[in-house]
């Protein structure tokens, strides 16, 4: 690219510095949650006790096992409802096509703030309140862009022959799809799911406005711990966060290449 | 036509209809209500909600101000930090890219909780630059260091730049090398080929990034919430409080709408803007 | 209860305000060999995909062994389709690709395996039945298309340029097996190219479009000797225009006047009004030129400006003293004429052909 010597140097210093900065709190999580000193640096050993009580603690393990259930539910609907619409956006030219597609776009502008807000405004004036039906759903409206995008890639890459060939041996619409395109947009498919997965177990503000008590997602506890109690128990369920989203991190990268991905 | 791409379209479409267009025009109506006994909402046609916080100098100042200002500061730090990073990750390939890439999009997709849990843990009594400063004799109690404006700043710097960061990564790379070559052929230093090539050129992916980080400091809570005090009473902290805490529905509604209101506001100031610098930009070119 | 396989009546394919299939109609009869050719854009891909039902025509009737399949979906229609790119399911083995239509059809697991290999055999794939398409070359996914078009056994097959991502003596090879293919299994085949080389070797009938339509439909040799339009003289083979305007006719022979006065006598396929604007058509290979002057009729006279050597050919450039440039190609030559030396030309009316003069421009 362009050459640059001196001014190289100096950014790359910038970018490192930078780097650094970005990582700074990731690390020192990570430190922290086997610090048998907890929050006196430098470390003097290595321990995973914090991690077993982190892991033993009833009121995070039942956060896990919502954000869990939360995060594949919400991922399987999210890409449930973009996949047919990237099917049909990418298929097809049509007037309009444009506005459907920021209309489908349009959780993205909004606000995370505001779309929580009018979530629950929503369902508490028809009568649910915070519950699980409006968590799941508005973790899923929340994500479904991101599906849709991925999805939309994956599809423009595939190639309409292999489609047309199935249908000329006789396959049908539905059998094409589970036959043909579903198995060949696979690594789509994954990475969105993970994606998806990822963005609905990292989040905070919809679960905030909507989970009911008793059905608190993971950051959501994480949150009220920390807000009362410093101990490195918590540093060891952040840190626990931190390698979750770094496998799916690892895994979308595999297999759809990470920038295409988050890019708006 | 219609047959054909309406079906596949329907499922995603209605349920946007009715999970979000409704919800927020619900937003709106609410907006007009009336909290009655502090509990109850009660439909009504009132802009009270709206004086309320308009008319109200201290939430002007404090509140929708306080956050405008917020939200264009750590704007502007993050590009300005943003900047010199992308500029780098432009140059590089292979591996190093990877890893720089990666990382650059860590704090996206690691929560929010847990970013903020990190700085928490190197602030805090007892923390990590608490000994540090303690040991330089800088400060002698940053244990209230975190919880106030600082924190805020620094964590929404924290949180945005990754965005900006690829939003100009993205216009830098479709600049051809070739331009930055023929100007320095034709005598122009490293920084003016930068300033007079480059920078215009990034104009969009800074413009991107520009809009969704403002959009996102400007309408945050959950940073404020964790981090902050009494001094950073962001708009969408008072959104929650109200909501969530108070009940007060109809308030939060009117200050949910504000919010978009300004927000688009700024949002549309800043494409007239842009979109003068642009046009000028290619005018001068001719 | 006709002979035909395929009958394509009047159809058309609009985009907008492009047309880019125009009320084409041919037909093509059973174990017959048939190409559409044309250059690229001449709407001979879109016809065939809209044979096979990828694309719903705007108007026209398809046919199928006399049943209307134009609003058929593809997947009803029975046909068989060799795509260009190959198309096979990158996710399956070659056994998996081939036997797939086999599957849809519930036919026992035996019959699907025997049929597989039958298919594989056929094509000269033996044993490859577990690999995956990207461990195969160009020509190997090329046969394994075929194989799995032929495993349905379907009475018409489609091909689409399927040799045209192939190297050159790939192409030749497999061009080869494939007419050898076809006239053992008598299958009805309907092939698109932009290769004429291809069309003619392998068919019975060309079908000849531009631009949309369809410019002739006939047998290659036909084709050839009795071009039909200036579009078909020009793009099957090298061509040789004068242009002139008709005199009388007397039986098959015509008069043409050429700009110099000159008048030639030429063999017309259709009757020609005397008066009209035509061009007179001769094939290089039968310019021959002398080197000495000759008398008769026909004699045209110029001067040689260019010479190209080929090694088995040799192309002479020859400007005549009425300005027109003609091409001479030679075989079996015994001596070269220089640049700038003049030669006699004497054309015999067998080999001039005449055709109206379009108002279209050549493309």
């Amino acid at each position: 690219m362009i050459r640059l010597d001196l001014g190289t140097a100096a950014l790359r210093l910038i970018t490192l510095l930078m780097m650094a900065f970005l990582v700074f709190p990731i690390a020192v999580t990570l430190v922290v949650a086997v610090n048998p000193r907890e929050f006196i640096l430098p470390p003097n050993g290595f321990t995973l006790d914090w991690f077993k009580a982190a892991w033993s603690s009833q009121t995070f393990l039942r956060g896990m096992g919502v954000s869990l259930v939360l995060g594949i539910s919400a991922a399987f609907l999210a890409n449930a409802l973009a996949l047919p619409a990237a099917m049909a956006l990418v298929r097809n030219n049509f007037a309009g096509k444009a506005a459907i597609n920021i209309v489908l776009m349009s959780p993205l502008l909004i606000p995370t703030t505001i779309f929580s807000l009018a979530l629950y405004i929503y369902f508490v004036r028809i009568g649910y309140g915070s519950g699980l039906v409006p968590l799941l759903v508005g973790h899923t409206i929340h994500i479904m862009p991101y599906a849709l995008r991925i999805l939309t890639a994956s599809l423009h890459n595939l190639d309409p022959s292999y489609e047309e060939a199935a249908a000329i041996v006789g396959a049908g619409r539905i059998r094409t799809l589970f036959s043909v395109t579903l198995p060949v947009i696979r690594t789509g498919l994954v990475s969105s799911f993970a994606l998806c997965f990822i963005l609905s177990w990292n989040d905070f503000p919809i679960s905030v406005f909507l989970a009911p008590p008793g059905w608190t997602p993971l950051p959501v506890e994480l949150f009220s711990y920390i807000k009362f109690q410093y101990d490195a128990v918590a540093a060891a369920l952040a840190s626990s966060l931190i390698l979750l989203s770094a496998l799916a991190i690892v895994i979308i990268d595999r297999l759809a290449g990470l920038r295409r991905v988050v890019r708006s | 036509m219609i047959r054909r791409i309406l079906p596949p379209l329907a499922p995603a479409l209605i349920a946007l209809l009715i999970f979000v267009a409704f919800p927020m025009l619900w937003v709106l109506r609410t907006s007009f209500n009336e909290l009655a006994g502090g509990a109850y909402v009660i439909d009504a046609l009132t802009l009270d909600n709206y004086t309320r916080f308009l008319g109200d100098p201290w939430y002007l100042v404090n509140t929708l101000w306080f956050s405008i200002r917020i939200a264009i500061v750590t704007t502007v730090i993050s590009v300005v930090c943003a900047y010199p990073v992308a500029l780098y990750i432009a140059k590089t390939t292979g591996f190093q890219r990877n890893i720089l890439i990666a990382l650059i999009m860590a704090p996206l997709l690691i929560g929010l909780v847990t970013l903020v849990y990190g700085w928490i843990v190197i602030f805090r009594g007892g923390g990590l630059l608490n000994s540090l400063m303690i040991a330089l004799r800088i400060y002698d109690d940053p244990v209230r260091y975190m919880w106030d404006i600082k924190g805020v700043v620094i964590l929404l710097v924290y949180i945005g730049t990754p965005y900006v960061v690829l939003s100009l990564l993205d216009s830098i790379e479709r600049i051809s090398p070739f331009l930055v070559e023929a100007a320095r052929n034709v005598g122009a230093s490293r920084w003016t080929a930068f300033w007079k090539i480059v920078f215009p050129m990034t104009m969009p992916g800074l413009y991107a990034g520009l809009v969704i980080v403002f959009s996102l400091n400007f309408s945050a809570f959950a940073v404020p919430l964790m981090v902050g005090d009494s001094n950073t009473q962001m708009i969408g902290l008072i959104v929650y409080r109200e909501a969530l805490l108070n009940n007060d529905l109809p308030f939060a509604s009117a200050l949910s709408v504000i919010m978009v209101a300004v927000n688009a506001l700024i949002l549309a100031g800043m494409a007239a803007l842009f979109g003068r610098l642009i046009l000028n930009r290619l005018e001068a070119k001719r | 209860m006709s002979n035909d396989a395929i009958q394509v009546l009047g159809v058309i394919k609009r985009y907008g305000a492009t047309t880019a299939v125009d009320n084409v109609s041919f037909n093509v009869a059973q174990g017959e060999f048939v190409s559409l050719l044309g250059p690229s854009g001449c709407g001979k891909t879109t016809t065939l995909r809209m044979i096979a039902g990828f694309i719903e025509p705007s108007g026209g009737v398809l046919r199928v062994h006399d049943r209307d399949v134009t609003h058929l979906p593809p997947n009803k229609r029975d046909l068989g389709f060799v795509f260009q790119n190959y198309a096979l399911w990158p996710h399956m083995t070659v056994a998996e690709n081939v036997g797939f239509g086999l599957k849809l059809r519930k036919k026992s697991r035996a019959f699907i395996r025997d049929k597989i290999a039958e298919s594989l055999s056929v094509t000269g794939l033996s044993g490859y039945e577990d690999r995956l398409p990207r461990q195969l070359s160009g020509g190997q996914q090329q046969r394994v298309a075929l194989a799995r078009a032929l495993a349905l056994e379907p009475q018409v097959l489609l091909m689409d340029e399927p040799l045209s991502n192939l190297d050159r003596a790939l192409r030749v090879t497999m061009r080869r097996e494939l007419k050898e293919l076809q006239a053992r299994m008598k299958m009805t085949t309907l092939y698109v190219t932009h290769d004429q080389e291809e069309a003619l070797s392998l068919s019975n009938r060309v079908v000849i479009m531009n631009r949309g339509k369809v410019e002739q439909v006939a047998a290659p040799y036909e084709l050839y000797e009795n071009p039909a339009t200036s579009f078909v003289a020009d793009f099957v083979g090298v061509t040789n225009f004068l242009e002139g305007t008709a005199l009388g006719m007397d039986g098959k022979s015509v008069g043409v006047k050429l700009a110099s006065g000159q008048v030639l006598r030429a063999i017309a396929k259709e009757a020609v009004t005397s008066g009209t604007q035509v061009r007179a058509l001769i094939r290089p290979e039968r310019v021959t030129l002398m080197t000495a002057s000759i008398e008769g009729e026909n004699v045209l006279t110029g001067r040689v400006i260019l010479s190209e050597y080929f090694g088995a050919v040799l192309r002479y450039s020859v400007q005549l003293d009425s300005g027109e440039v003609l091409r001479s190609e030679v075989h079996n030559f015994d001596g070269f004429i220089e640049d700038g030396a003049r030669v006699w030309i004497c054309v015999l009316p067998e080999h001039l052909r005449v055709i109206p003069q379009e108002t279209a421009a050549l493309t």
